[in-house]
């Protein structure tokens, strides 16, 4: 017969190749006990999906509209009124003037009569401007900024030119719409955590039972020595997984919802002769939704298996 | 090794399981804790594994105060303790193999080494070449004998056996307190509770009577 040592197992040292093997072990073998019930899984894992889609599709529409929106702030432009009458060298000297302000993307000048000439070809009132003797329309010059910052700026140092009588910019109108969007991220944001919170408890619900069906096992691993870590480490896996199942599966139903989208709203930017077309869902934001899958099913199977640990003691 | 000191344990309902014991173990002893059912046995091998607190009393195993030990450290004083419990424990849909590998893999063993170890401990219980068998497939007395596999696989220095011949006919009896005798040769301490009234004259060793939680006899330090 072997004989065994006295002093038994030695104490063991920690060792990365010890806890890596551990953490091998634990996620393949929950891995494995999931594939192993794979109709009994799969309603955790499409109510983990469902939880987590609502959220990806939301970001994703904000994701459109904050490119709808920067588009429009591309659009922006300053136009800036000379005083009727001003003589062309002026208006041209304030043009080049302009252009060499920091912050300026584009200037176009429009003359008084190019001016006229759009007007008359486009109100249609052709023909009572031709009772006026002079030109009563003025010269232009529409300034597009390089950022949504520089505006302010801009519009207090082209002010100060002794040729110019108004500018126009509709302040107002884009505060609005940004505080709108501001209100939609904040939204957006409280639905993404409600319905993460969700996902959790769902993964945390669904784990109570698998412990409930482990709990001969758990207690005869604590009797055997084993710490809280190492019972705990395969109900953690199982979240894990179900969270990244989720993930995935919240990914292709939120990559479907754009295709969609994206195919009824073709007809409608023909319409408007916008070049918009909507993004789906990319590889960034794969990584990320399975990220927070992970760390979601992490969580919920933590509080599930520390509190019944807890409880056991 | 084992020094128990003015024991007490009282269940919430206030019923005292175990009252004022006082016993030693010295390394390489092995000792029979005999009483009638009820008489607190089980009680005392589970404070001694750590599995629960004295209400009053200390357990000092190699210099250590068990029951002030911190519950984070528990763990590893049970690593050092191989139990045979009253209920083998065993996980049914598990193979032979797995059960018996169980405090290997929760001490940390190398892979490498663990089914080297595992088929000596089935060896030395007789049930060598089951090991692909399911824990439900195999008798009752081959449950018994595996759970006695899984107490010893890791080298435990202190052996604790619950009823170890419980439902066991008198052959098997005998084999199994052969087996814990010859574990205790081997250089381990073996702790024993049993209903039956005269072990000690086989296994050579010390005697604890307990009667109603209380001591009766206690065995020469």
């Amino acid at each position: 017969m072997e004989t065994p040592p006295r002093t038994g197992l030695p104490k063991p040292r920690p060792s990365l190749r010890r806890w890596v093997a551990e953490h091998r072990d634990a996620s393949l073998d929950s891995l494995a006990q999931l594939l192993a019930a794979p109709l009994q899984n799969a309603l955790t894992v499409v109510a983990v999906a469902v939880a987590l889609s609502l959220p990806a599709s939301v970001h994703l529409a904000a994701k459109n509209a904050d490119q709808v929106t920067a588009s429009w702030q591309r659009g922006t432009e300053i136009a800036v009124y000379f005083h009727p009458g001003t003589a062309t060298a002026d208006t041209e000297r304030v043009h080049a003037a302009v252009l060499e302000l920091p912050g300026v993307r584009t200037a176009h000048l429009i003359s008084a009569e190019q001016v006229l000439a759009e007007f008359q070809a486009h109100s249609g009132l052709g023909d009572s401007l031709a009772n006026f003797g002079d030109n009563p329309l003025p010269a232009t010059l529409l300034v597009s900024p390089r950022e949504e910052a520089d505006i302010e700026r801009l519009l207090a140092q082209i002010g100060q030119f002794e040729a110019v009588d108004q500018l126009a910019y509709d302040q107002t109108w884009r505060q609005r719409l940004q505080a709108l969007l501001d209100l939609g991220r904040r939204f957006i944001l409280a639905i993404t955590l409600l319905l993460s919170l969700s996902a959790a408890l769902i993964i945390g619900n669904t784990l109570r039972l698998e412990i409930a069906r482990r709990r001969d096992a758990i207690a005869l691993l604590q009797m055997l020595g084993a710490t809280h870590a190492y019972a705990r480490r395969p109900l953690l896996y199982i979240g894990i997984w179900y969270g990244l199942a989720g993930a995935l599966l919240a990914w292709f139903a939120a990559h479907l919802l754009a295709g969609m989208l994206g195919a009824a709203l073709g007809p409608l930017t023909t319409l408007y002769a916008s070049d918009f077309a909507p993004t789906g869902p990319n590889l960034r934001d794969l990584l990320a939704l399975l990220a927070l899958g992970a760390v979601l099913g992490l969580l919920g199977a933590w509080l599930a298996a520390t509190q019944y640990l807890r409880e056991r003691e | 090794m084992l020094y128990c000191d003015r024991l007490t344990k009282r269940y919430s309902h206030g019923h005292p399981a175990l009252t004022n014991i006082s016993f030693q173990l010295s390394e390489g002893q092995i000792c029979c804790v005999t009483g009638p059912s009820g008489a607190g046995k089980s009680t005392l091998l589970r404070l001694v594994m750590g599995l629960e607190r004295p209400t009053a009393g200390q357990i000092i195993y190699r210099g250590v105060n068990l029951a002030r030990l911190a519950q984070r450290k528990m763990p590893f004083h049970r690593r050092r303790c191989g139990l045979v419990a009253q209920e083998n424990h065993l996980l049914a849909e598990r193979t032979l193999f797995d059960n018996v590998a169980l405090p290997l893999l929760v001490c940390g063993v190398p892979h490498r080494q663990i089914g080297r170890r595992v088929r000596a401990a089935l060896d030395r219980v007789g049930l060598l070449g089951r090991e692909k068998q399911r824990a439900a497939q195999l008798s009752a007395g081959e449950q018994r004998r595996a759970s006695i596999a899984r107490a010893v696989v890791h080298q435990p220095e202190l052996l604790l056996a619950d009823e170890p011949t419980a439902n066991l006919d008198p052959e098997q009896s005998a084999s199994m307190m052969r087996l814990l005798a010859d574990f205790n040769a081997a250089g381990a301490s073996v702790l024993i509770a049993t209903q039956d009234p005269n072990p000690v004259a086989p296994l050579g060793g010390t005697e604890i009577r307990l009667a109603a939680g209380r001591l009766c006899t206690a065995p020469a330090g």
